[in-house]
């Protein structure tokens, strides 16, 4: 291998080099002589900076690329550029004016012109740059182009488009102006195979012209004809009535924010139009109806096995899901083997020493008829897991931590309920059941996630064996109705719905992403931290004011998503809102609140409002964080709207965020 | 890489006759994946190390400098294509990689001197895709490595005296910021 370096030719070198980043390409100056000006010819330019929060480190970026543009080699054309950088343009410490926003937009603008022109062979171009910054139109003329990909720009004055190489876009939050649409880019790019589309605003009656050789697409809100013969599909969009063609060459199907209702017949009709599907992925589900039998509804139907979809019974090899360990598995084997490591590491282990942590994630695939189909196989499956994990934990009393997220028909082993040195239980995809009397003295934790609990036993059992329960997380649990639940004395955190409140007075920390103000009866004493999402705000925030009169020691506020806000109300004749006049603000926000976060501001006279109240009346306020959520160019008016409130607080720093 | 450079390619061939009847055939390669209308055809290479190697049609389709041959030639299934830069070794691994389509995961798992080996045999035996996949999967082994990783890496020999190589680090000293030396 002595020699093997000088089987490098310099074209070869240049070649590995093109696919690093610039900043590592110009250090190799320093390897040897041969190699000290190699650099300059490396075809490719590679500059990234993520969020800094110092105007001196941008400053040293645009001098890095600066100097780097100016010292190389330019007989050498570019075939690879990369340029992404986040701005944060809303921080005043690096810059703050308009025109500021200007100047650097254009001299952006023109640096990267100057780098691509004669670059006409250019193969690959990939801009993260600013919203604010419009892209050079310069990027029109490569017609060699291969792969591009554009975020946070904006996308105007384009006579024409022409990219008959191109075979990836990847487009997120991108802005096109008024003249120009994603229809009439893609209509420039008749040979691409790979598209992925984020946050982009598309005029409602565009026509898009189909894509003969889409292989990828990942995309919303998107006519379906243009793309029939894409062979992977990822959509957060799923409307049964748009699935009326044959996805012939469709192998794998993702779909997320998925709303189910009738039992999932309307998904199974549809993927009667995906014969050749192999995989499918089906990640968030909105509103699952869990434990339905149990209320006298009907038992889920799913099409008798004559008209199970072809694809399902004839091609489908993965069922994988989100944030499990091994979900993701389409072979038997593969789980044979995770089951083999996991039972031949405790065979081996020396059982004198007890387990004190003990977590076993995963999702079985238990439609996939390669893994087990037969009820029996499941029976079969669950009572070896069960058998293996009572063996692996029994003769551990001391167990403190213990995470299981398995499946829904494994009964939880009972042996868990004997835990009591237990500080730390996370269960999810689990069944509870049979379970005589529950005695957690010392759990601090528990979290729970998609359990079932049987008949017998319910959450306020489970919770009145805890007395000393410190954080409660609560997902996907059905509650029976007229339970009753047990004081939780030491509870500081919680985030749970559907919940009493009269349990958790104590609470430090609460999440929860219901609010009904007629619930909040109570004065929660040592609340400091709230966060409520999902909130519903009719009669101008009055309700939620009037809530936080109970929670006179909160800190910390923070509102998610907010449903059915009124969107330019007074444009419609609405009064103006009306909050209550300053000699009634709520104690906690004139006296304590520190940080208050709007996390999904999406610029209504009503939000606007509120914050505008917020800032004008805490009078100790640190920290005033906006998350804003706008596909549009809203977004400067809602900073401008926004900076100009008067604040009370000298020390408060409002601070912008994007939703992304 | 045994002899490589020192006989010439009709010594190679002899040489590599009387090893073929020595040490048998090896087959490589996969029937099923096999194409058309030349199902089954295999073509016989001859490796530096003096092994012939029977390689499906689809696989030597890839190597142009082969195709270059057998467009020139006229040739029939007995012909042997020596490939005197490439030893037996990495021609099973260069296979491994078409037959596995590329999978990056299959690259994690050669060797620093393998990859080196499969990109100069990818050059010479100018297959476009493997070249592409070999370089991209060094870039990602030596990125963000420190200059003294990257010098072993590649073999190389720091040339440069001390005050030397201090002097070039002051002239670009922006890309030597922030990066750790380990």
């Amino acid at each position: 291998m002595a020699d093997m370096i000088s089987n490098f030719s310099a074209d070869i070198l240049l070649y590995i080099l093109s696919f690093l980043p610039t900043k590592q390409v110009v250090a190799t100056s320093v390897l040897c002589k041969r190699w000290n000006l190699l650099w300059r010819s490396v075809p490719s330019f590679d500059f990234c900076i993520g969020n800094e929060n110092r105007k001196e480190t941008y400053d040293q970026f645009f001098h890095s690329v600066f100097s780097f543009l100016r010292s190389r080699d330019r007989d050498q054309p570019l075939l690879r550029f990369r340029l992404n950088y986040f701005f944060n343009s809303f921080d005043p410490t690096i810059r703050y004016s308009y025109s500021a926003i200007r100047d650097t937009e254009s001299i952006i603008k023109k640096r990267i012109e100057d780098a691509v022109s004669g670059s006409a062979r250019i193969q690959h171009l990939d801009l993260s740059l600013d919203l604010y910054i419009v892209m050079p139109s310069v990027v029109f003329t490569f017609k060699t182009l291969v792969f591009l990909k554009l975020a946070n720009i904006t996308v105007k004055n384009i006579p024409f488009v022409d990219f008959p190489m191109l075979k990836i876009l990847h487009l997120n939050c991108v802005l096109f102006s008024k003249g120009l649409d994603l229809s009439q880019l893609l209509s420039g790019c008749p040979n691409l195979e790979d598209l992925e589309v984020k946050h982009i605003l598309i005029h409602g009656e565009r026509k898009f012209s189909r894509l003969y050789n889409l292989i990828n697409m990942a995309a919303k809100l998107f006519p379906f004809e243009i793309v029939k013969n894409v062979k992977v599909l990822s959509s957060d969009m799923f409307r049964q009535q748009e699935w009326i063609f044959d996805f012939q060459n469709l192998v794998q199907l993702k779909l997320d924010n998925l709303y189910i209702k009738n039992n999932w017949v309307e998904l199974l009709e549809t993927l009667r139009h995906c014969p050749m599907l192999q995989t499918l992925a089906i990640g968030y589900i909105d509103k699952i109806t869990f434990g339905s039998s149990a209320e006298g509804h009907e038992e889920a139907v799913l099409p008798d096995p004559q008209s199970v979809p072809a694809c399902i019974s004839s091609h489908l090899k993965t069922f994988p899901s989100f944030d499990f360990c091994i979900g993701n598995e389409n072979r038997k084997e593969t789980y044979d083997q995770f089951f083999h490591s996991v039972f031949s590491f405790l065979r081996s282990r020396d059982r004198d020493q007890p387990l004190l942590r003990f977590r076993l994630n995963y999702f079985f695939n238990s439609f996939d008829p390669t893994i087990r189909y037969s009820y029996s196989a499941i029976r079969d499956t669950e009572s070896i897991i069960k058998k293996r994990i009572e063996d692996a934990v029994s003769g551990s009393a001391r167990i403190q931590h213990l995470d299981l997220s398995l499946d829904l028909y494994i009964v939880m082993p009972s042996v868990v309920f004997t835990f009591k040195t237990l500080v730390f239980l996370k269960l999810a995809n689990i069944t509870v059941k049979n379970i005589p009397f529950v005695d957690f003295p010392m759990l601090k934790i528990l979290h729970l996630n998609c359990v079932l609990f049987s008949k017998g036993l319910d959450l306020s059992q489970l919770l009145s064996g805890c007395p000393n329960l410190e954080d409660l997380e609560v997902k996907h649990i059905l509650i029976h109705g007229e339970r009753k639940f047990s004081r939780l004395y030491n509870l500081i955190n919680m985030a749970a719905k559907l919940f009493p409140f009269e349990i958790v007075k104590n609470v430090k920390v609460l999440s929860s992403d219901m609010f009904r103000q007629q619930e909040w009866i109570f004065d929660f004493q040592n609340l400091v931290q709230l966060k409520l999402d999902n909130l519903y705000i009719k009669n101008n925030w009055v309700e939620l004011l009037e809530t936080l009169r109970h929670c006179p020691m909160l800190q910390t506020l923070a509102i998610g998503y907010i449903d059915k806000i009124t969107f330019g109300s007074s444009a419609e004749g609405h009064e103006e809102a009306v909050l209550p006049d300053p000699q009634s603000v709520p104690a906690c926000i004139s006296s304590h609140l520190k940080t208050c976060t709007l996390e999904c501001y999406r610029g209504s006279i009503d939000e606007l409002l509120f914050a505008r109240y917020i800032m004008q009346n805490a009078k100790y306020l640190r920290t005033m964080k906006i998350k804003i959520f706008s596909y549009n160019g809203e977004k400067l008016n809602m900073i401008r709207d926004l900076s100009s409130c008067m604040k009370s607080s000298d020390t408060c720093k409002l601070s912008f965020h994007n939703y992304y | 890489m045994a002899e490589r450079g020192e006989s010439s390619e009709a010594v190679m061939l002899k040489k590599t006759e009387e090893e073929k009847l020595r040490k048998g055939k090896m087959i490589v390669g996969d029937e099923s994946k096999a194409g058309y209308e030349e199902e089954g055809k295999k073509v016989k290479l001859v490796t530096s190390d003096g092994v012939t190697m029977e390689v499906e049609i689809s696989i030597v389709k890839e190597m142009e400098i082969i195709q270059t041959f057998i467009g020139a030639t006229d040739t029939d299934d007995s012909f042997i294509f020596p490939i005197s830069n490439v030893s037996s070794h990495i021609l099973n691994q260069i296979i491994e990689l078409v037959k596995g389509e590329y999978d990056q995961e299959l690259a994690k798992k050669l060797s620093h001197d393998e990859l080196k080996e499969i990109l100069v045999a990818a050059n010479y035996l100018n297959m476009k895709t493997l070249f592409h996949f070999i370089a991209t999967a060094i870039a990602n082994v030596i990125q963000n490595k420190s200059v003294e990783f990257v010098r072993d890496f590649f073999g190389i020999v720091n040339d440069f005296t001390e005050e030397e190589e201090a002097e070039l680090r002051k002239t670009n000293a922006w890309a030597f910021e922030g990066v750790d030396e380990d």
